[in-house]
């Protein structure tokens, strides 16, 4: 699956769809969503004070670049938290995680179970997760990745 | 008759005039679909959930070591009491540095020496106890912080004090203010070190310079990618900002 861009206000149409349809929400994760209404709505600009004003009236050429700048930014905040509301993680993910630490370990270190332990009780992180996607949600998935950011230059 | 197809057949109608909506909003609608049918997580659900990045990010830091120093090794102690070396054991919550109990990673260089100890969920003693003349190892519940993931001093203690930590790490899987997080940050930061101008860091494969006195970094690492405006001029300070996405191509 491939999402291919309209046009420049694609970005803001999607961002106002997400703002809708999170303000309207009613359901069990209400707090999330309210999170997700607050990130993708509407700002108003602050305004400009003293000589930041003139400065702002001289540089009115950058203010169109600066408003796409920050409605990509704002989309990929309220992105990536629908992202993680959409697909909670699941074994597959705990498969993924145990692959790179098993990439830092020799042979005869690698690592099959994680647990967590509660007194005396261990309890296995992979039997309590969620569900998986299916292969359409996570080509949809795939798709929308393309307009997440990477990780850091740090790569930690 | 009823009405009801003649105001559908309106509706239909009007969509027809307008503009099909472009690709990416469609897609953002079927994703807040899914999302809206997600099911709230149970209790060990959210604790595994929160846990999971635990390990990811401890898994980055491994990484980073790893990069660093290519012929060291990294080598897992499983708990001394019934442990494993294939299953690590981790605190669910707030713990001790037990050896008995919990897993931990002894990072050692090339030439065998060891560099820290990396844990999960360790409590430390704050610098406030030690600064207030407070007994090493007797530091009540308030005087004592967790570290998500951190690296401690070789052969550290049950109750590592604050300047057995060579770097500590707060992990944050979204949810809640990146502006929050980064006050949590900067309060492990007081409780762990005194600012000074910077130093070659404890942990210097994973920051070379820090400014602070003992010199651990401490960092605040988010799967929210909005956390990244905050790196600046927190880092003046001696704490860093990391985005760590989940695994999202690896998981299949």
């Amino acid at each position: 699956m491939r999402i291919t861009l309209q046009g420049e206000d694609d970005l803001e149409q999607a961002l106002r769809e997400i703002h809708l349809r999170a303000s309207t929400y009613e359901g069990p994760l209400m707090h999330q969503f309210m999170e997700l209404a607050k990130l993708s709505a509407p700002v108003e600009p602050d305004e400009p004070v003293g000589e930041e004003l003139q400065d702002k009236r001289l540089s009115s050429a950058n203010a169109e670049p600066a408003r796409r700048n920050e409605t990509k930014e704002r989309f990929e905040e309220a992105l990536s938290l629908l992202m993680v509301l959409a697909f909670p993680v699941n074994s597959g993910t705990e498969q993924a995680v145990r692959r790179e630490l098993n990439e830092v370990l020799a042979r005869d270190q690698q690592v099959e179970s994680m647990q967590m332990r509660t007194g005396n009780r261990k309890t296995s992180l992979r039997r309590n997760l969620g569900r998986r996607p299916t292969k359409q949600q996570i080509a949809l998935r795939g798709a929308l990745l393309e307009f997440l950011p990477r990780e850091t230059k740090e790569d930690l | 008759m009823s009405t009801t197809p003649s105001i559908a057949a309106g509706v239909k109608k009007k969509k027809k005039n307008q503009p099909a909506p472009p690709d990416l909003v469609k897609a953002v609608g079927a994703l807040f679909d899914i999302a809206a049918k997600a099911p709230p997580p149970l209790q060990l659900q959210a604790m595994a959930r929160d846990k999971l990045y635990e390990m990811l990010v401890l898994a980055r830091l491994l990484r980073v070591f790893r990069s660093a120093h290519p012929k060291g090794s990294i080598i897992h102690r499983p708990p001394s009491k019934g442990g494993k070396a294939s299953e690590v054991v981790v605190a669910s919550k707030p713990a001790l540095a037990d050896r008995k109990r919990f897993s931990h990673f002894d990072l050692l260089d090339a030439t065998g020496q060891t560099m820290g100890e990396a844990w999960t969920s360790v409590e430390f003693e704050s610098l406030s106890w030690a600064h207030n003349g407070g007994v090493p190892g007797k530091a009540p519940r308030q005087a004592r912080h967790e570290l998500d993931v951190c690296v401690l001093e070789p052969g550290a203690g049950e109750r590592p004090s604050h300047s057995q930590i060579f770097a500590g790490i707060s992990c944050k899987d979204v949810r809640s203010s990146s502006k929050e997080n980064v006050r949590e940050a900067l309060g492990l930061r007081r409780e762990t070190a005194f600012l000074q101008p910077p130093v070659p860091s404890l942990a210097p494969w994973l920051v070379t310079d820090v400014p602070a006195e003992p010199s651990a970094p401490i960092l605040l690492i988010s799967s929210d990618v909005g956390v990244r405006k905050y790196s600046s001029p927190v880092d003046a300070l001696g704490v860093y900002i990391r985005f760590v996405r989940r695994p999202w191509e690896a998981e299949v």
